[in-house]
């Protein structure tokens, strides 16, 4: 296939601009949109000049359609991958994938029946600090990574209104927003095993937490703390990595990132100092690569489904008052 | 499954002798070769069977795993951030980057793509060199007191000696080979150097000359004689020899000793023909095994920044007349 004819759901700010990559990149086309918002399909269909379809279903059954972007809210990831799934069209479907394992796990089961690809933008993982925190690890300048906290705080005015205040459509905090944290905690420490979680909604502006404590044990026997806040008026973006001969931190979206070994010097690095493709770039090139030439996909939807389970850990967790093993809700 | 790999300009002769590494490697493939000069790519792609891109891009949109560097030294950077962009590991040739940013930009760009960056220091893999290593590592001839070592070369001219293009003379061309020799030996860094550097065997507005005497972090000195200082009639491009003197021996070494001595009428003089082990080759090796397999490759771009902070250092010096601290 020359291009990939592209179908759209849920064509929101996200999946527009997704688009507008790919078409950027030189080797897709928009073929059609479908958005239940006669607003959002109208501005969709005429930035690409694609045709509209009045269902999911519709879209993905149209011959036109070679792959699926699904970016509707969390909440309503299920049907639309279920209907991609079932026309047999790859899938890129925006973080979370669910807001459940059990949600994740038909999804996955439904692409690996019908042989198609599910791809999750789990993209964190490939911005510069991000991704820079990993080939440090990697080369093996620091050891081996033992204990890891995230800090991410911030206030939305976006998060008081429309579906993200919704827990049905968004999930919640830690899956509307950190899933991406708690996917680059597994991407550094491995697979995590139990998970004890301490929540609050402090400004009522959601129906759900805007302020949580996770507390993460990880095979590898490390350790990881996760502090998310919707309701910080001042913001910050902090990356602290304790390994076995030295550390790292690092500001996220922003500032450096330095490291240390125990018996050497520190190594600083301006965000703004690094070039290479951009991170929404790369992971659409890897999910166009994927269908066209088969190559191994950045991540895939059990990424997706992996930091969706830490976070229904954190949510059962706080629920119940006591750590909450991996395995409890993976098994189902 | 072969390692394929990509040429990215043949500026450098060094390009050609790795581009025929690559050919003798059973286990990599030489997919293509792209250069600014276009007639230089489509001879040399010829010249080792392999095809010529029209551009950069184009190659690296080619199946390969990873790409060789033999550009001018300045323009390592714009190609080196390219192939980490398009997620291709890199064998960059020396020196690494003009300018310390440079270097450090490099750095930062294959490490947020997660792709490999390697420094091209063949002299690491001579086998003399690494009985050497061996021996100093023993312990038996105890710790490291000083080294004495040089790299003299003829002088190469071309874009060599045009600073807009190689970011200095002999000394940016030819300090970074040893003094990466000496920090792989002591395992210490260089803190601070005193330079002299001139143009007198030449007489043009490049350095011929260079002469440094180093100070290691743990106590080790050094000096290294870096000149263009062979004339045209040497019979070899240069050498590489050390002296290294420790707490109860000397070891010696003659990189380049292992020649045949050929006196040839047609080409009018005497040269040395070398039938030792080739280096390049043993690089190239090293540098594919670690693509395939995944595995650190054993000479990085720190490594290269690092032997560059050295050079940078001595220019410092020479012009100020003065020890400088190299960071
Ligand atoms: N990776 C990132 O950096 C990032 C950033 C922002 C958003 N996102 C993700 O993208 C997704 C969408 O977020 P957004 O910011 O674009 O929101 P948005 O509100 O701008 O867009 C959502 C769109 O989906 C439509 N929609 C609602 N219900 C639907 C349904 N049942 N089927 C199809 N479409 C439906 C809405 O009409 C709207 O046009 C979410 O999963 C969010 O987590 C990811």
């Amino acid at each position: 296939m020359d291009y990939v004819n592209i179908g759209v759901i849920g064509c929101g700010n996200m999946a527009r601009d997704l688009a507008r990559r790919c078409v950027k990149l030189g080797r897709c086309r928009v073929a059609a949109v479908t958005d239940p918002d006669p607003e959002s399909l109208a501005a969709a269909a005429s930035e690409f000049m694609a045709d509209t379809a009045a269902s999911a279903e519709e879209l993905c059954n149209r011959p036109d359609v070679d792959a699926v972007i699904v970016g509707s809210p969390p909440g309503a990831h299920l049907d639309n991958v279920l209907a991609a799934a079932a026309a047999r069209r790859p899938i890129f479907c925006e973080k979370p994938l669910g807001v459940t394992v059990a949600e994740c796990d038909q999804m996955i089961a439904a692409c690996d029946e019908a042989g198609v690809l599910l791809f999750v933008g789990q993209v964190l993982r490939l911005f510069p600090l991000f991704a820079y925190s990993r080939s440090v690890i990697n080369e093996g300048h620091i050891g081996e990574p033992r204990a890891i906290s995230v800090i991410r705080a911030g206030y939305g005015q976006a998060f008081h209104s429309g579906w993200r205040a919704k827990r049905k459509l968004a999930g919640g905090l830690l899956l509307e927003v950190n899933v991406h944290e708690l996917d680059y905690m597994r991407f550094i420490m491995g697979e995590p095993v139990r998970v004890y979680a301490l929540m609050d909604n402090i400004m009522r502006g959601m129906d759900y937490e805007d302020q949580a404590y996770v507390l993460l044990e990880f095979e590898n026997g490390g350790t990881g703390c996760l502090h998310t806040s919707m309701s910080s008026p001042i913001g910050e973006y902090r990356v602290h990595l304790q390994s076995t001969k030295g550390n790292l931190v690092h500001g996220g979206f922003s500032g450096s990132l330095r490291y240390q070994p125990v018996d050497g010097q520190v190594t600083e690095v301006l965000q703004a100092d690094i070039s290479g493709l951009n991170p929404y770039d790369r992971e659409l090139s890897s999910w166009i690569e994927a269908i066209t030439n088969d190559a191994k996909p950045l991540f895939t939807g059990h990424d997706g489904r992996m930091a969706v389970a830490m976070a229904e850990c954190a949510y059962r967790s706080a629920d119940e008052k006591r750590p909450v093993a991996v395995s409890e809700v993976l098994a189902t | 499954m072969s390692v394929r790999i990509g040429i990215m300009s043949m500026a450098h002769m060094h390009a050609y002798s790795y581009a025929g590494a690559i050919n003798e490697i059973a286990e990599a493939e030489l997919v293509g070769i792209a250069d600014h000069d276009l007639a230089r790519a489509r001879e040399s792609a010829a010249q080792f069977s392999t095809q010529a891109f029209a551009s950069y891009e184009d190659l690296l949109k080619a199946d390969i795993q990873a790409v060789v560097i033999g550009s001018e030294n300045v323009r390592h950077r714009e190609l080196c951030e390219m192939a980490a962009a398009a997620g291709k590991h890199i064998l960059c040739e020396k020196p690494l980057a003009t300018t310390v940013a440079d270097a450090e930009a490099m750095i930062a760009a294959c490490r947020y793509a997660g792709v490999q960056l390697m420094t091209a220091f063949p002299c690491r893999f001579s086998p003399a060199m690494a009985r050497l290593k061996a021996t100093v590592d023993s312990g038996q001839a105890g710790a490291i007191l000083a080294i004495r070592g040089t790299n003299r070369g003829r002088c190469p001219f071309g874009w060599f000696v045009q600073k807009e293009l190689s970011g200095g003379g002999a000394v940016i061309d030819h300090t970074v080979h040893v003094t990466d020799l000496m920090r792989w030996i002591t395992g210490q860094e260089v803190a601070e150097v005193y330079a002299e550097t001139s143009n007198r065997m030449f007489g043009q507005d490049f350095e011929d000359i260079g002469f440094l005497t180093m100070a290691f972090d743990k106590g080790v000195f050094a000096t290294l004689d870096s000149s263009w200082s062979r004339p045209k009639s040497f019979p070899t491009w240069g050498d590489v020899t050390m002296n290294v003197t420790c707490e109860r021996g000397v070891l010696t070494l003659d990189m380049f000793s292992q020649n045949l001595v050929v006196y040839s009428d047609r080409t009018g003089g005497v040269s040395w023909v070398p039938w030792g082990s080739n280096i390049d080759l043993l690089m190239l090796q090293s540098f594919v095994a670690a693509v395939r397999d995944g595995t650190p490759v054993p000479i990085t771009g720190e490594d290269g920044l690092r032997a560059v902070e050295v050079a940078l250092a001595a220019y410092r010096s020479a012009e100020s007349g003065k020890v400088v601290a190299v960071r």
